[in-house]
């Protein structure tokens, strides 16, 4: 973050955003002049760096400065003397009272003073002032690409703009437990409304205040490493004609920041754990949104998705009764579903409180009871889809019916679609995610007498579209002898029975 | 179903749960209760009560607080100044010049309410001035915010910038807030303190209740009004010490004065050629907003700088100073600057102690102990010191160079008005001729004329 003064926007039509350094040749070069300043000031004065800094500042001051303030921060600054300036001067002022009034009477008492202490007047007049912060020796830089400096400087331009900020809209995708954890943690206040999330304070209901701009800039760190996001601030300009309340916009399109993605960080082993296991088909997928629960916000640790169906997953570390009772009713707001995994380890008093969809584990995730309540859940819709399969029209006469097509034209999932399949049973029989006809399998039979190639008779089972071939050859009575790895080789043999 | 209403405090707010509404708050979706600032807390108080409500109060949070007893006895006209703040409902600003006893007033009034107390004040010097004062009235030990210390205490000292900071945190934690150099709360920043802060009693101390910008009149609504006030000259003689002011000019040297022509040159011309004229320091901000885009108008800036610095720091001044010391050998000196680097060049050529906003907190308190107690007889200074800090024995105040503002002035002159036995003060102001700074002189005393 920069001081205000080094700051540099743009206005146009009510919106504000700053001036953000170009990467390109001429303003990298511009950097990277800087930083070798800062590289060739290594063991000399504070004061000389400075000066030097000044004479590149005709460029662009406020670059210039911004630039140079941010690679201070890089500099491991200190006091060139072994004698402690304090002691020095309190010792000459003691000598004199605090007082001289001419260059002579001056002399006389450095003399005085330097001889007290043992040291040359010269070394004495250096001590003297050595805390200056001009007389200051740079003992160490740690270096940086000139790319690097720039976009950390577009980074700190946004913050420092955002100081000025009355109220922060943002959208995120992913990332909302950490930016949630921060916004609780700057005292910010949110309300929710389709995704978008407006951050102020609590004063803020009484007037525009930029008490909270320091807040906003804090957590723009963590926003910029969700996958996407996008924020809108209220910025308070003082103007010619008095203030104005300006709009900035940003979003994670433009690519000026050193965004530096983290990795993953997980709350706890568990959660680790969680996002690795395979829940019969359905996909885990790791703080997949922000929730509605009343006027908070929730974000569950995972959701568990399987055929357009998403359960959320929250799963608890250290807790109370009234905690599990408060996280309850906070998830009772919800219009999703929700099951709460909680560690039987982890109680920090009393007794467990029950409810549904709670899960109490020792340890490992409890994975056979979790995969229960899913089947509750597969079961349920299984029963909804079924119902709906009353109206389905299986075309008669066709020689192969492809399940999946059919489920996709009625919008149902393939299970239930099987469940109905037996009044059909006259005329077709099912092979995997096929029907096929009961005259198609006789033909096909007699087709198949006189080959002996395996292969061969793929190409037949591929010219009548049919996908479960082993299941069909088995029906049909015959068996695949396999000899060696070519499948060339492999012969079908009409079994005994 | 019978909702009893409940009032909270939360950061900087008080919510009021139960639907009813009170005066001066408003309907919040985000907690969906009403809320309104911590300075309405008295207010809505009041106001239940006189309504006859039923309503249960869980605002005030105030830390446990042992008997605080003083045994101080005020000056007719302090006690004059206690009488009116209580008479106004323990509200509201008391204006006394610098050296007329102001922190005892505030211990007084802490002593009367025998309750938790926060005092507020804008240096870290005067932040541990109060803690010293405090800590020898009460016997206890005395809480601080800022300068490196975060310690809560039932009688807590800070400085404005911490209060800022913990408003969300302490608003509730103490019944009475003291606000020293009360002209610095109106500041758009720091007028946060008072409306985030419930304290329900509220005492502002200056000796310059008037602030250019005309904000002063937000202090009715922040703290309360001005309830009394003494001028200097009715206070000098009987309680401060007599006083005059004695103005030098000097002329530049060639060099200086050709230079100083030169820039104050590029400086005029910039302001005829775009019709611009600076009658207040709002003009000026206009100047330097437009300088932010418009190279010349910059060139214009550094330039008038340049030729402030040379007007403000001329050598004349310098010599002129050795004079007014040889003259002044038993006396205790204070010189004023505007600039750290003439501060540094006098201590330099001078080897008089120097204190700017750069010197240590433990410096800065050994070099005034010794200057009180005689050990060195003069302190160079820049503003840092403008402000409230005690320096009873300075009989000789020399400004060197200062701004136009007439607070500082007589800020700078209370710091050698304090009340000894056969003292005369006198205030030395040396000024450049044939500069500007001449009318600046002039701006900074205009009411004592």
């Amino acid at each position: 973050m920069l001081t205000g003064d080094l700051l540099v926007t743009r206005t146009y039509k009510g919106k504000i955003e700053p001036v953000y350094a170009a990467l390109d040749a001429e303003i990298i070069g511009i950097a990277s002049s800087v930083i070798d300043i800062f590289q060739s000031h290594v063991g000399k004065t504070y004061g000389a760096l400075l000066d030097e800094i000044e004479e590149l500042e005709e460029i662009d001051y406020r670059l210039i400065r911004g630039l140079a303030s941010l690679l201070e921060r890089r500099c491991m600054i200190e006091m060139d003397s072994t004698i402690d300036p304090v002691a020095a001067r309190r010792a000459v002022f003691e000598e004199c009272r605090g007082i001289v009034t001419g260059p002579e009477e001056r002399l006389k008492v450095l003399e005085r003073t330097a001889d007290k202490l043992s040291i040359t007047p010269e070394y004495l007049e250096k001590a003297l002032w050595a805390d200056r912060e001009e007389n200051l020796v740079i003992r160490q830089f740690r270096a940086i690409s000139s790319e690097d400096l720039l976009r950390q400087y577009n980074l700190s331009l946004t913050q420092t703009l955002l100081f000025k900020a009355t109220g922060m809209e943002i959208r995120i995708s992913g990332n909302y437990q950490p930016v949630f954890r921060k916004i609780k943690q700057l005292g910010l206040m949110y309300s929710i409304e389709q995704g978008k999330i407006y951050l102020d304070g609590p004063i803020s209901l009484f007037k525009l205040t930029e008490r909270y701009g320091t807040a906003f800039a804090k957590l723009l760190p963590v926003i910029i490493r969700s996958d996407t996001w996008g924020i809108k601030a209220s910025i308070i300009r003082k103007t010619l004609q008095g203030k104005r309340v300006l709009e900035f916009s940003l979003d994670h399109t433009k690519q000026i920041f050193n965004t530096d993605i983290a990795e993953e960080t997980f709350d706890s082993a568990i959660e680790k754990e969680f996002s690795t296991l395979n829940f019969n088909g359905w996909k885990p997928r790791r703080e997949p949104a922000v929730l509605k629960s009343g006027q908070y916000a929730f974000i569950p640790d995972f959701s568990l998705e399987r055929n357009g169906i998403r359960i959320y997953v929250e799963i608890i570390g250290f807790w109370t009764p009234e905690y599990i009772r408060n996280k309850v009713q906070k998830i009772n707001q919800l219009e999703e579903d929700i099951v709460l995994l909680v560690d039987k380890n982890l109680a920090c008093s009393g007794m467990e409180f029950r409810a549904d969809n709670i899960l109490y584990y020792n340890k490992k995730i409890p994975y056979l009871e979790l995969i229960k309540i899913l089947r509750k859940y597969e079961e349920k819709q299984l029963q909804e889809e079924v119902a709906k399969t009353e109206n389905i029209e299986i075309p008669s006469g066709e020689s192969v019916v492809n399940l999946e097509e059919v489920a996709k034209r009625y919008n149902i999932g393939i299970e239930a679609l099987k469940r109905v399949i037996d009044r059909y049973k006259g005329e077709y029989l099912l092979f995997g995610d096929q029907l096929v006809n009961r005259q198609t399998l006789g033909t096909i039979k007699n087709e198949l007498s006189g080959v002996k190639r395996h292969s061969e008779a793929l190409r037949i089972f591929e010219r009548y579209g049919l996908k479960g071939h082993t299941l069909i050859l088995q029906f049909l009575g015959f068996k695949v002898k396999w000899s060696g790895l070519d499948p060339e080789n492999a012969e079908i043999l009409a079994s005994k029975s | 179903m019978l909702i009893i209403m409940e009032l909270y405090f939360s950061r900087g707010t008080i919510t009021i749960k139960g639907d009813i509404r009170v005066p001066n708050s408003s309907w919040d979706e985000r907690s969906r209760t009403f809320r309104a600032m911590g300075m309405h807390y008295k207010d809505i108080i009041d106001y239940l009560k006189a309504s006859g409500m039923d309503f249960k109060d869980n605002v005030l949070d105030l830390i446990p607080c042992p008997e605080l007893q003083s045994s101080v006895v005020l000056r007719d006209y302090q006690q004059q100044a206690l009488d009116a703040w209580t008479a106004s409902g323990r509200r509201g600003v008391i204006v006394l010049p610098t050296g007329s006893g102001k922190t005892i007033i505030g211990m007084k009034a802490i002593s009367m309410l025998n309750a938790p107390s926060l005092v507020v004040a804008p240096t870290i010097d005067l932040m541990n001035q109060w803690r010293s004062r405090l800590e020898e009235e009460f016997k206890i030990e005395i809480g601080a915010l800022g300068g490196g210390e975060q310690e809560v205490k039932a009688v807590t000292v800070s400085t404005y910038d911490s209060a800022y900071i913990h408003a969300e945190r302490l608003g509730n934690k103490f019944a009475l807030i003291i606000f020293d150099e009360v002209h610095h709360l109106p500041a758009e920043g720091y007028r946060h303190i008072a409306q985030m802060f419930a304290s329900p009693f509220r005492m502002g101390l200056t000796a310059t209740y008037e602030r250019e910008d005309g904000l002063h009149t937000e202090l009715t609504r922040l703290i309360g009004g001005k309830v009394f006030e003494k001028k200097v000259n009715e206070l000098a003689g009987e309680h401060l010490s007599p006083y005059h002011i004695e103005k030098i000019t000097v002329g530049l040297v060639r060099e200086e004065q050709e230079q100083y022509n030169l820039n104050q040159g590029i400086f005029s011309d910039y302001l005829r050629k775009s019709n611009l004229t600076l009658k207040s320091p709002a003009d000026f901000q206009k100047l330097v907003m437009r300088s932010g885009r418009d190279p010349n108008a910059r060139a214009a800036l550094l330039a008038r700088n340049a030729a402030r610095d040379i007007a403000f720091n001329s050598t004349s001044k310098i010599e002129k100073l050795a004079e007014i010391l040889k003259n002044h050998r038993e006396s205790r000196v204070f010189i004023f600057t505007e600039h750290n680097k003439l501060v540094h060049r006098i201590s330099r050529e001078f080897l008089i102690p120097a204190i700017t906003y750069r010197t240590g907190g433990k410096e800065r308190s050994e070099i005034l102990e010794r200057f009180r107690a005689g050990v060195y007889r003069a302190v160079v200074t820049s503003k840092v010191l403008d402000e409230g800090i005690d320096v009873p024995d300075a009989d000789v105040g020399i400004i060197i160079s200062g701004t136009g503002s007439e607070r500082a002035f007589v800020q700078r002159l209370g710091r050698i008005l304090r009340k000894r036995q056969g003292k005369k003060a006198v205030l030395y102001e040396i000024v450049s001729a044939r500069t500007s700074e001449v009318n600046t002189a002039k701006r900074r005393t205009r009411t004592l004329r």
